[in-house]
């Protein structure tokens, strides 16, 4: 008998679907797995005969072929163990195989027949309800993922031998609930009421922010002072541009960093999703919930290239990609290996990581905000009176950060060392939520002008710049004396552009006026007042 | 250290720029100060025109690191007693050395850079520029044979060829252990006259040279103090010196008093400016000075950074390394 169950697989963050195809003929006794598959899938056969013994189903003295197909695409995972074991119950005639259509099964088996979580639920979920299958059963733990991948039944199972009463009964007939298959909700079907409501409301835009103070995370209002930082960090989130930021030690460079997350926007819905896919591909989500926050990572600077861009036999994301619409913190950037630094180029470029492998490409996005934090010189006080540096040895520090990755940062800020009379200052700053206002506002302005093509000033190419950072003549013709005195790029223009345009729409401005430059042209040069020594102005 | 970065081209060795001479010590050529002094090489290496026993010679020295405040200096005071006919002599290092050296090849004065190399090497490679216009204009001296590489033991020891060939030693900007005060303990012990460009008492950067003045350098207030503590070992000199040092004295006197608005300045520049002052400072304590004045006190940080980059653009402020900015000397 032969019979056809539905899993799905994912390479990168692209999913699919799997026929996952059982034939028991007769012919000599032995158990075959087919279509192209890695080691730990192909080993389902063994974990999926010891599993039906030990829930009482032998198998018959039979030749069975198990195949998945697209037979030509690599498969890797244990996500196909359910689905087999399904199919072969079919095929014995154990349940109906009609009662097995229109369902996604996912899940790796136990000895025991337990079924246990896998990787990379929601990419696969997500490609079932594109497919328009109406119902999936997922092992616990991967519930949650599941449901809010879309408009899908999900169910969960604990055993194998609930899966096989449930499709005995028919999982429409309410078999389901009667085996103990845990119904789980998506989002919408739980408070789709009342999020519903309040999004026609005002309060919509400001419940975020309350959720973040409610959950008591890392706060701008700790730091005291530092205006010039506060306000350069402002900038980078209200147009996700990226930020470097250059300071002795001890003066807050990564608390300031640690802070970012707090004022950018929170994650959309659809942001959230892909977010979460690239965290669910490996294995990372936390309790099996979707990602709410922004993610923040901070790779210590001996990271290897492979755990920085991506990598490994099956190339898994790597920072970049964990990193994604969030933030990349880089501390103490010098002491990155230079080709690790070199290596970010294609992602800040293109936003996106391509790993090349013998048997294909994989994709990860890669849209991070790049933060980056330094000393000024090896002992970090120069060009201060405790500085113990010599030209040259503060020269090759300097060096380790190449010039294309620094052309690449948006924005060059100092952060001052704290006076002693500002240690124990009782003062707080802004807290976050009031400076994540501003910023909400100046993305609200960036929605409405891009519609749907782009999402934030710093995507802007080219065309989009011609077309939104329209200067008077004045005003440009002030920025091209600029662009002559200090030898500017091209690039380097279109960053000033970019980056006035978010500072015009912080000020809620629809023109961007010579203030709105000059400050973009502050920020974009601080770096050549530490690289390109007698270079600009 | 890889050794061909610092040599010259091999064009520039064949025959461009006048050819190099050795001069031992018994030879009638060998300069006559150098010659006193008791560890005196037993030959140099000398392109261009060697440095005559009669012109007065002043030795311009400082920091590598420097402030603008040095810098300017060193301009002002090189090219004063270019003009009057002195020579500069220095060691073509980064920082004051050099720009003191340019100065004088700028106002058409001779200078002599005695290296710790070769004299075919230039070291350190920024000051190319000064290299080339050495070789057309100036001298370029050296103990050191031919493609001899740069190493750190021979900067100490070409400090006293420095300190031998002038009649004077003008120390413009040194940290309190700079190698620079290693030329004027050369110096004393040579003695010769020692002065010193006294600088603000919190300035690390000068506080070498108020040392020096505490333990009797002269102070060198105006390139006049120089020329007059000149006049006395070289009358010859008087008619030219006197003539350019009064224009620089008169200068100086300007200068003194309250320093002068550029014009063109609105209120707010003018807040703004007044608060930059000669020391470098950061955006961050800018705005904090602005804040702490009476009508500063509506100024938001995107309207210092606007002003203080529209400053910067009318080249009224200067920045400096570290991203700080101070007002530009004149």
């Amino acid at each position: 008998m032969f019979n056809t169950i539905i899993s799905g697989a994912f390479c990168g963050i692209d999913s699919y679907l799997v026929q996952v195809e059982v034939d028991v003929s007769q012919g000599l006794p032995c158990m075959e797995m087919v279509g192209c598959l890695s080691r730990e899938a192909g080993e389902a056969k063994q974990r999926i005969r010891v599993a039906l013994r030990n829930t009482g189903v032998c198998l018959p003295p039979c030749r069975i072929t198990i195949n998945l197909s697209p037979a030509d695409r690599y498969k890797s995972g244990t996500a196909f163990d359910l689905p087999a074991a399904v199919g072969l119950l079919a095929s014995m005639g154990l349940v109906e195989a009609v009662k097995t259509k229109g369902i996604l099964f996912v899940g790796e088996l136990g000895l025991g027949g337990e079924l246990k979580a896998v990787r990379g639920i929601l990419p696969i979920v997500r490609a079932a309800v594109r497919e328009g299958i109406a119902v999936c059963i997922v092992p616990p733990g991967n519930g949650k993922e599941a449901a809010v991948a879309g408009e899908i039944r999900v169910y969960e199972a604990d055993h194998i031998s609930q899966v096989r009463a449930a499709l005995q009964k028919g999982l429409k007939e309410g078999g389901a609930e009667k085996a103990g298959l845990r119904r789980v909700r998506t989002a919408r079907e739980t408070d789709g009421a009342c999020t519903m409501s309040a999004a026609k409301t005002e309060g919509k835009k400001r419940e975020p922010i309350k959720e973040w103070e409610r959950e008591g995370a890392e706060d701008f209002a700790d730091i005291a002072g530092q205006e010039s930082v506060r306000r350069a960090a402002e900038i980078a989130a209200a147009g996700f541009h990226h930020m470097l930021m250059i300071g002795p030690p001890g003066s807050g460079k990564t608390m300031i960093a640690r802070r970012m997350p707090s004022i950018l926007p929170p994650l959309s819905q659809e942001e959230s999703l892909e977010v979460s896919a690239i965290y669910s591909v490996c294995g990372r989500l936390k309790n099996g919930s979707i990602m709410k926050e922004r993610p923040f990572l901070a790779p210590h600077h001996t990271a290897t290239g492979a755990a920085v861009i991506g990598g490994g036999r099956v190339p898994m994301p790597g920072a970049v990609s964990l990193a994604h619409r969030g933030i990349l913190f880089l501390d103490e950037l010098p002491e990155f290996k230079r080709t690790i630094l070199d290596m970010l180029r294609q992602p800040l470029e293109e936003r996106k990581v391509q790993i090349a492998r013998t048997y294909g490409n994989i994709e990860y996005p890669a849209d991070f905000m790049l933060v980056g934090a330094m000393n000024p010189c090896p002992c970090g006080y120069y060009p201060g009176e405790q500085c113990k540096c010599s030209q040259a040895q503060t020269d090759r520090y300097l060096s380790h950060v190449s010039g294309p990755v620094l052309d690449r940062m948006d924005l060059c800020v100092e952060v001052p060392g704290l006076k002693k009379e500002n240690l124990f200052c009782r003062k707080r700053g802004e807290s976050s939520a009031v400076i994540r206002r501003r910023v909400l506002a100046a993305r609200e302005m960036q929605k409405k002008r891009f519609q749907s093509s782009l999402r934030v000033n710093a995507e802007m190419g080219v065309r989009e710049i011609t077309k939104y950072c329209v200067l008077e003549q004045e005003t440009e013709r002030k920025l091209r004396r600029i662009a002559e005195t200090c030898a500017l790029s091209l690039r380097a223009c279109h960053k000033i552009l970019r980056m006035a345009r978010t500072i015009a729409d912080l000020d809620g401005e629809e023109s961007i006026r010579m203030h709105h430059i000059n400050e973009a042209v502050y920020y974009r040069l601080s770096a050549g007042a530490y690289w390109g020594r007698g270079q600009g102005i | 250290m890889r050794k061909e970065n610092h040599s010259a081209p091999e064009w520039q060795k064949e025959g461009h720029g006048p050819k190099e001479r050795c001069i031992f010590r018994e030879e009638a050529d060998y300069p006559r100060r150098l010659r006193q002094i008791r560890s005196a090489p037993r030959r140099i290496y000398v392109r261009g025109p060697l440095p005559a026993a009669q012109t007065p010679s002043v030795a311009v020295i400082g920091a590598r690191k420097c402030s603008s405040y040095g810098r300017e200096m060193a301009r002002l005071y090189a090219s004063a007693l270019a003009a009057a006919g002195v020579q500069i002599v220095s060691g073509m290092a980064a920082g004051i050395d050099g720009i003191a050296q340019r100065a004088a090849l700028s106002v058409g004065g001779s200078s002599v850079a005695v290296l710790g190399c070769g004299t075919d090497v230039c070291y350190p490679a920024e000051n190319r520029d000064l290299y080339e216009q050495l070789l057309q204009k100036g001298t370029i001296l050296s103990e050191y044979s031919p493609g001899t590489p740069p190493a750190a033991c021979y900067f100490p020891a070409r400090n006293r060829i420095i300190s031998a060939l002038a009649d004077l030693i003008l120390v413009i900007e040194a940290r309190e252990r700079s190698g620079t005060l290693i030329t004027v303990d050369f110096a004393l012990d040579q003695g010769k006259d020692v002065y010193a460009l006294p600088g603000r008492i919190t300035d690390g950067q000068s506080m070498g040279c108020n040392r020096l003045i505490r333990q009797g350098a002269g102070i060198a207030l105006t390139p006049e103090d120089i020329l007059e503590a000149l006049d006395i070992s070289c009358q010859e000199m008087a008619p030219a010196a006197s003539n350019g040092s009064r224009g620089m004295a008169d200068g100086k006197k300007e200068r003194a008093g309250e320093a002068a608005l550029p014009s063109g300045m609105g209120p707010r520049e003018r807040l703004v400016w007044q608060q930059v002052g000669d020391r470098p400072i950061t955006l961050q304590e800018l705005y904090e000075k602005v804040r702490e004045t009476e009508e500063g006190k509506e100024f938001g940080l995107p309207e210092v950074t606007d002003i203080l980059m529209d400053l910067v653009l009318r080249e009224l402020i200067s920045r400096e390394y570290g991203n700080k900015y101070e007002r530009k000397a004149e």
